[in-house]
């Protein structure tokens, strides 16, 4: 009975264990695990979706290139997403995990990490707001041109 | 560096983060006006402007999370949650679209 008794007790300290780590290295891992999974996520469906645009920008309208463009700067902005979350990790962890870096290194990492992101940020919509644009307008003026190349007879007709 | 000049340059970026995310809305609230009146709006389309609308929204979710975690330091977990789940949310339309581009070129 008493057997019994402590085999039902493990969960209970494992979970206790768990809570003391996390209190320990005042960082919440469950939670970190997450956002870098949903980060790598972002990188791989950004990345996918960059490629099915370059390929119909080649086979049709120009302007899906500007949403090529902005999905493959969000790949990068993902993967500075993915960096600054490791970083904040290491800063934390840096005594338990064995890792030596500096703190001066450390540092400069967060700071390139904190200046990039804002930045990247900008370009990847700025770019989506224009290549939406040019889709739009193209969809509005001439559909036929968004997933054809209009034909050399056709532009000098127009012209 | 100063911890100023982050903030600075973080209010800025959502800012106008949120100016281009409610332009780019707007155009597509108006296509997708004129889509839906032309009743042969196919699955590509449809991706598409869901896809849109989830960049949009992580994009408003990033620029208001920065800017709220400036006043409130205890809604960043918020933010980043919601944020993950617009990624993964993102990462499947994402996926759906390029799917459907493809069949289209072929």
């Amino acid at each position: 009975m008493k057997k019994l008794a402590f085999l039902a007790g493990i969960p209970l300290l494992m979970m206790e264990n768990v809570n003391a780590l996390e209190e320990i290295n005042h960082i919440d891992m469950s939670g970190t695990m997450v956002q870098l999974i949903s980060y790598l996520l972002g990188i791989c469906g950004a990345a996918y979706l960059a490629a099915g645009l370059w390929s119909r920008s080649e086979k049709g309208s120009r302007s899906w290139k500007y949403l090529s463009v902005s999905m493959i700067l969000f790949v990068f902005w993902n993967i500075i997403g993915t960096f600054s979350v490791l970083l904040n990790v290491l800063s934390v962890r840096k005594s338990t995990s064995g890792i030596v870096i500096s703190n001066e290194t450390l540092n400069t990492y967060i700071i390139i990490v904190k200046i990039l992101d804002p930045v990247i940020a900008v370009i990847v919509f700025v770019i989506l707001l224009f290549g939406l644009k040019k889709i739009i307008d193209a969809m509005r003026t001439k559909p036929w041109t968004v997933f054809g190349k209009e034909d050399e007879d056709e532009v000098k007709y127009n012209e | 560096m100063n911890e100023e000049f982050f903030v600075i340059l973080n209010t800025v970026a959502s800012m106008i983060v949120i100016i281009c995310t409610v332009l780019s809305f707007q155009l597509l609230v108006g296509i997708s006006r004129e889509l839906k009146g032309l009743k042969t709006m196919d699955a590509m389309w449809k991706n598409f402007i869901i896809m849109i609308n989830l960049f949009i929204l992580l994009g408003i979710t990033r620029a208001v999370g920065s800017m709220g975690t400036i006043i409130f330091e205890g809604l960043q977990p918020v933010f980043e949650a919601l944020l993950s789940v617009t990624l993964i949310l993102f990462f499947v339309f994402a996926v759906q679209l390029s799917l459907s581009i493809e069949e289209i070129t072929e």
